[in-house]
């Protein structure tokens, strides 16, 4: 075996050269120059996205077959039609209008299917510099790569995308959780760190309050699902769940017609995500309760485990500096995992990130993956050769460690992440 | 390797003891969604055999996103462990060298690209739907959305076709809603008799038409901001094939539409081979080139990179085609799940492309729902901790149990998912239960079971097999997980292939006896004190020596120490309201002379916990569960989740045990017990 996680650097990796490319997913406009120094949110690029067709059913909106709605148009292709403007009207008794969802170009009508398209006019996109560092090279038309001396850091998933803000610690250890108690007004503006888990009340009220971020240890899968606005209610998990998927259901109606929490665990060909991968996945259905720009980063899992101390304490060494954090999540097919970044003063020495990360052997000390551990690391004690019985019976590579407080256990090598 | 360990019986395979190699060393990888499984096979003497296997991480991922790396990283352990070598600066050495380095041939099959996103658009739910699922779940497919014609639009005269009423047109919206909220690759269409009506057809076609479009313009759209969505979909035609001009025409704007004979050209023929191919064919066209590095791996291979589950398949119809065996494949993996069953008037395939106990356990734990996977482990534990614990395996996938705790959970899961494609496996047949005597477990998770016993207890629970033709079920395993691999080079080299999987493949875990039936009429099931019934009484005689009678109750089950070495004679006398394999209650059944069971690792199993499986409620379930886990000796290492002798003294025993070594009663009515050896 060669690897051990999936990534195969280091999950904490202290005064490293980072460089991040930065760049507009269509032709645009550069607006720095190689050299220059940029701040978080200076714009990089800036292009036009092009313009999306919105489809309306302009037959279902009036109550007549295809063709007869055809004759109620009250628009032409190519012109414009504002937001709540009216598409197409039927008269008389039962009266009916259907109007534009958007403001845009009506683009065509489909007599078959009683389907009307809108074109919504195309739309500024710009990408920020998100770190603060030295632009290194241009990419024509597309954006920059920037470069700074960091400390970055890992997580395992994430909600939301690229943030940035002064770090501000809420907790007085690796181990507190994150309730709606210790939550204030000091939040505000912030990328806040906490410790263990996070409930989802204490979630919405830093977004009352105005925070940008949350980095923490872990959270309940229940929590997270409150949180992004699914039920969590079991009663109605399978009936719902069966809904989703249009199969059979028992026939009962409930109350609470938020999606069931479990569809956010669908992934893959399941999942509405174009790739079917992002975690947690998008529901188009569903407008998210969660402001576009808070981003919550979890560096263990799921559960209740502490955040790894050396995480903690790294971070919490940078309380009240800017940190630029990512919370963008993909299992597979472009494996994508969260990450923080602390740039450093520029002349921090510092190394190159190289891939293949810290190896494995007696002594290193390495963070532990299983359920019952996350959140703790242990030293390694002893490396048997070739597989062997892990604690669960299960034979395969195994790795003996100790754990702080004398506990020793023999782990499956894949359950282990080297520190450096 | 012993005879024991083969995959077929001892009479047969003496057809097959030399073999008719025209190559010399094969390299065989199987490229799954979380390791890559190298194997190497080659002439020992006068045999073709299995020489090693090793493994190594699939690298689809960044920083690699190139499967070749993974390849090249197994094939590197495989040197290691053989000293054969096989590599020559990171080029594989072909042909095979006089000193015997090198291959001869090189062949691949994977389970790693992602599963195609299909729709079932059919007429009817009842016959057109059901032959179309059969179809559309024998490869890595997940059937995203099913559309039939409800009965408000159904029962629009065919002359009206032009004109949509409002229910119409609202069920019309709905359904281009449902097939643009997860966009599929393919639609299955199926629908009518050949020569039957063409307007549902139409009707069907016009919906698949407009969210096609929808869908092309989306994909477009995407396209220009670098993004991937997918494009139109492929349209397979499978119905009234009189209808296929007119289908045509209504879908002028899909660029892919394919015929095919109609899954149902009559009421009572179904016929879901062509399908079945169809979309095999375009998973191999479609997603397969998706894997990373496929490209280079492609021109490594002699042939195509098969998918997995066409290989596995393959192996169930050999092993029915040769030695008459009904046999059920049963593979757990990281992403998928697949049940693959050879038979008398059964040949199906379950692949549940999205279900697994890794990246597939989220859709699991969605699909089946939490008490589902509960009810499986030998303690308690709440949803929530259950819930943490799947999440925490799918965001990192390559993690193995730690815990016995962990294990347990683990081989919950695997039941639960099994469970799930048993479904499926059921449904499509008249409703009757698949019938198999021979059951073959494979996959990572159960070739890796610490012990025997917990792998043959998995499959027993999760599948329950009712042994009704013999009233015995042989239990296997494929520990050497060579099953990808043998059935890929059985499409080169047949023979060759069939010798390796008789001699090399199988480790037979043991024989199990299906007890069926239930104390009285429809009772139910037995109550949590007192004396449970006696559900069966084995007597068996050694071949080796030695004879022992055990009487089992009902609710129980038990195992018979029988080495794999050992066979032995059986007298199955079932109880009063009992039965085992296809005959009356209380008929007992004898082993022909010469047919004697074989033993395995784990032994001769008595199931005598009824069919199907009922796990009481409340506080007695996990004791239970304990109760059949010790009884297999497969309680999971550790003190993580309570001992059994803990389980006796925290509840009342669910079935006291009236096991007992007594003389074998008389055998008013018997029958000879027509056992495969």
């Amino acid at each position: 075996m060669s690897l051990y996680y999936p990534i195969p650097q280091p999950t904490i990796a202290s005064n490293v050269l980072l460089r991040r490319e930065r760049r507009l997913p269509v032709p645009g406009e550069v607006l720095v120059r190689a050299g220059q120094r940029v701040e978080p949110s200076e714009v990089i690029a800036q292009g036009t996205l092009p313009s999306e067709p919105v489809s309306v059913n302009i037959a279902a909106d009036l109550d007549l077959p295809p063709a007869a709605a055809a004759r109620r148009l009250r628009v032409s292709v190519g012109q414009q039609v504002e937001q709540g403007g009216v598409l197409a009207q039927r008269g008389g008794l039962g009266s009916r209008a259907s109007r534009s969802p958007v403001t845009g170009t009506f683009a065509g009508y489909d007599p078959a299917t009683g389907i009307g398209l809108i074109n919504t006019p195309a739309e500024p996109v710009s990408v920020q510099a998100h770190i603060k560092g030295i632009v290194t090279d241009l990419i024509p038309h597309y954006g920059a790569v920037i470069e700074t001396p960091a400390t970055l850091i890992r997580g395992i998933f994430g909600v939301g995308g690229e943030q940035h803000g002064v770090l501000k610690v809420i907790v007085t250890g690796n181990d507190e959780p994150v309730t709606t108690d210790i939550v204030d007004a000091r939040v505000a503006y912030a990328i806040v760190l906490g410790g263990s888990e996070v409930t989802a009340d204490a979630l919405r009220r830093m977004v009352q309050l105005g925070a940008r971020g949350l980095i923490t240890g872990s959270i309940h899968a229940s929590e997270l699902a409150d949180f992004l606005g699914y039920s969590t209610e079991l009663r109605a998990l399978r009936t719902l769940t069966r809904t989703h998927l249009r199969l059979p259901g028992d026939g009962l109606s409930y109350d609470d017609d938020r999606p069931p929490a479990t569809n956010i665990w669908r992934l893959g060909a399941s999942s509405a995500a174009s790739n079917g991968w992002d975690f947690p996945p998008p529901n188009p259905g569903m407008p998210s309760p969660v402001p576009p720009d808070f981003v919550l980063v979890v560096t263990e899992g799921f559960g209740s485990a502490p955040m790894c101390p050396r995480t903690f304490e790294l971070l919490a060494a940078y309380d009240g500096q800017e940190i630029a954090i990512d919370g963008t999540t993909r299992l597979r097919w472009g494996l994508a995992r969260p990450e923080i970044i602390i740039p450093l003063a520029r002349t921090t020495p510092v190394r190159f990130l190289e891939e293949g990360g810290p190896r494995l052997a007696v002594g290193t000390n390495v963070r532990l993956l299983a359920h019952d551990y996350l959140g703790q690391i242990a030293q390694v004690t002893g490396l048997p050769v070739g597989p062997r019985t892990a604690d669960s019976g299960i034979i395969t590579p195994v790795a003996d460690v100790l754990v702080p407080g004398g506990q020793r256990l023999r782990v499956p090598t894949v359950n282990l992440e080297v520190l450096e | 390797m012993s005879s024991e360990t083969t995959g077929a019986d001892s009479k047969t395979t003496t057809t097959t003891t030399t073999t008719t190699a025209t190559v010399g060393a094969v390299l065989a990888v199987d490229i799954g969604s979380l390791y890559t499984r190298a194997a190497l096979f080659d002439i020992v003497g006068e045999e073709y055999r299995f020489i090693a296997r090793a493994s190594a991480f699939t690298t689809a991922e960044a920083p690699y996103s190139d499967v070749t790396a993974g390849v090249y990283n197994s094939i590197s352990e495989l040197e290691q462990a053989t000293g054969h070598r096989l590599l020559d600066q990171n080029r594989l050495l072909m042909p095979q060298r006089r000193d015997g380095s090198g291959i001869d041939l090189f062949i691949a099959t994977s389970s790693a690209a992602p599963a195609l996103r299909l729709v079932v658009a059919a007429v009817s739910a009842d016959i057109s739907q059901h032959s179309a699922m059969q179809a559309a779940q024998t490869t890595y497919a997940q059937v995203v959305s099913r559309i039939t014609l409800d009965e408000g639009l159904h029962a629009i005269p065919a002359e009206d076709e032009g004109i949509l009423g409002s229910a119409a047109l609202a069920w019309f919206q709905e359904e281009m809603d449902k097939l643009l909220a997860l966009p599929p690759d393919v639609i299955l269409m199926a629908g009518g008799i050949d020569n039957g009506p063409v307007a549902p057809l139409i009707r069907l076609a016009q919906v698949i038409a407009g969210a096609a479009r929808e869908q092309g313009l989306r994909a477009e759209r995407a396209a220009r901001i670098g993004e991937v969505s997918p494009g139109m979909p492929t349209v397979l035609f499978a119905g009234n094939a009189a209808a296929y001009e007119a289908v045509r025409a209504v879908l002028s704007g899909v660029p892919d539409v394919r015929q095919l004979p109609n899954v149902r050209p009559e009421l009572t023929v179904e016929q879901t081979g062509p399908a079945e191919a169809a979309l095999s064919e375009l998973y191999r066209e479609r997603r397969l080139p998706q894997i990373p590095g496929y490209a280079v791996l492609s021109r490594w291979v002699e042939g195509p990179v098969v998918p997995t589950a066409e290989a596995e398949r393959l192996i169930a119809r050999y092993l029915y085609a040769y030695y008459g065996r009904e046999t059920l494949i049963a593979d757990v993996g990281a992403a998928s799940t697949s049940l693959f069953l050879a038979g008398s008037n059964q040949d199906r395939a379950v692949v549940l492309g999205d279900i697994g106990v890794a990246y597939g356990a989220g859709n699991l734990l969605a699909e089946r729902g939490a008490d589902n996977i509960l009810r499986w482990l030998p303690f308690d534990m709440s949803q929530q901790e259950l819930t943490d614990r799947v999440l925490n395996r799918v965001i990192r996938p390559l993690t193995l149990p730690q815990t016995g705790r962990d294990l347990a959970v683990e081989h919950a899961l695997a039941r639960e998912a099994l469970v799930a494609a048993a479904g499926h496996l059921q449904d499509h047949s008249t409703g009757r239960p698949a019938r198999y005597d021979l059951l073959i477990g494979a996959g990572g998770l159960l070739a890796h079971a610490p012990r025997p016993g917990q792998a043959a207890l998995l499959l027993l629970d999760a599948l329950q097999p009712t042994a009704e033709s013999l009233g015995s079920v042989e239990l296997a395993l494929d520990t050497t997980m060579l099953l990808p691999a043998i059935g890929n080079l059985a499409r080169h080299q047949p023979a060759s292939a069939a010798y390796i999987f008789d001699h090399d493949c199988l480790v037979w875990l043991g024989t199990a006896i299906v007890v069926q039936g239930e104390p009285g009429m429809g009772e139910p099931p037995p109550p949590t004190s007192g004396q449970a019934p006696i559900a069966v009484t084995v007597h068996v005689e050694r071949k080796q020596g030695g004879s022992e009678t055990v009487q089992v109750p009902y609710g129980a089950i038990q195992v018979i120490p029988l080495r794999p070495d050992e066979r032995a004679a059986l007298t199955v006398r079932p109880g009063p309201h009992f039965r085992v394999g296809g005959g009356e209650a209380g008929k007992t059944l004898k082993t022909r002379p010469g047919q004697e069971v074989k033993g395995g690792l784990v032994g001769l199993i008595v199931d005598a916990r009824g069919r199907p499986l009922r796990l009481p409620h409340g506080p007695h379930r996990a004791a239970t569960v304990r109760r059949w886990w010790s009884a297999l000796d497969a309680s999971p290492a550790g003190e993580g989740y309570g001992s059994v002798a803990q389980a006796g003294e925290a509840s009342a025993p669910l079935f006291p045990s009236s096991t007992a070594h007594a003389a074998p009663p008389p055998d008013p009515a018997s029958a000879e017990m027509n056992q495969h050896t």
